[in-house]
């Protein structure tokens, strides 16, 4: 797996690889703490998540069968016409917000809950359950804004650390590896030179020898 | 921002009536659910929604586009939700590597 890079081997690029693997070093170990400081903050949003996520589905099948009570009450045909004419509730402000980095949602949204003289329909044509039903629904509304900003965080953290452990693990097992190889590749040809070097030398001089004595 | 609701007719009512600003609401059939990923994808080009809501049985049937903005968040209908929890632990599956239990 762990092939050495294409350079030459001298000393200058020794010195250059052991400068870039103590860099590269260095980034690994920025990363593991990112990568380690990222899942923290994952796990505290994913119990949010996950409360809000058991929440929300209780208090939709909640709304569900007011909405079905009010259907009985005023019949269907009714209901969407009352439907029809309820006024548009307040919109929602999505700011940005920064976590270790990962820019995420965060929704501003409050007091989706109204009065019922609020909500724009009549009260002759129209009986208490739907008001019941209206309310749980903004109730719902409501959770479920707060549900879409937490899971929307928990997703782009997810792909946060998916892509810092990538990072983290390339540097690890691929590129580190690989530098630390040559380095030893490089220190070993160097080696050898000398030891060539060193016995021409010897050689040279034997034969030097050789000739001034005969 | 907006909230849009896509969903069936049930829960486009109830949302309609807490007063949600746009709904639109599909039957299960193939030509509908064409219309419903032609909707997504108008909603997504359109600058001024925030959230879309989504029953989880009609995202089921179209593939929900990965964006980072609107943000589209899946919701249970009337007959209570398909995955329960499934989807928040598949997240932490695909992070982690590793299921945790609570």
């Amino acid at each position: 797996m762990t092939r050495i890079l294409k350079v030459k081997p001298t000393r200058m690029e020794l010195l250059r690889l052991k400068r870039r693997i103590k860099l590269a070093e260095k980034g690994h170990k920025i990363l593991k703490e990112k990568q380690d400081a990222l899942i923290m903050e994952f796990f505290t949003i994913y119990d949010e998540a996950l409360a809000l996520r058991r929440e929300v589905n209780q208090k939709i099948a909640e709304a569900f069968e007011q909405l079905r009570l009010a259907e009985i009450d005023v019949g269907i045909v009714k209901l969407s016409e009352i439907a029809l004419s309820v006024k548009s509730n307040k919109e929602i402000k999505i700011k940005r917000r920064n976590i270790m980095g990962v820019p995420v949602p965060l929704i501003e949204a409050e007091g989706f809950r109204r009065d019922p003289y609020e909500r724009g329909y009549a009260f002759v044509s129209t009986s208490p359950k739907v008001d019941v039903t209206a309310e749980t629904f903004e109730e719902v509304l409501e959770l479920v804004t707060r549900l879409a900003e937490i899971e929307e965080t928990l997703k782009r953290l997810a792909k946060e650390i998916e892509k810092t452990k990538r990072r983290v693990n390339a540097l690890e097992y691929i590129i580190i590896p690989r530098m630390a190889e040559t380095v030893k590749y490089i220190s070993q040809h160097l080696d050898e030179m000398e030891r060539e070097n060193f016995f021409r030398l010897k050689r040279v001089k034997a034969l030097l020898e050789a000739k001034a004595q005969g | 921002m907006k909230i849009v609701v896509l969903g069936d007719k049930d829960t486009v009512l109830g949302f309609r009536l807490a007063g949600v600003h746009e709904t639109y609401s599909f039957e299960d059939t193939t030509h509908e659910i064409e219309r419903v990923r032609n909707k997504i994808m108008e909603l997504i080009e359109r600058e001024d929604v925030g959230v879309i809501l989504i029953t989880e049985r009609l995202a089921q049937r179209v593939e929900i586009p990965d964006v980072a903005f609107p943000i589209i968040l899946q919701i249970p209908d009337k007959y209570g939700s398909l995955y329960g929890e499934e989807q928040l632990r598949e997240i932490v599956r695909r992070a982690i590597g590793v299921e945790i239990k609570r």
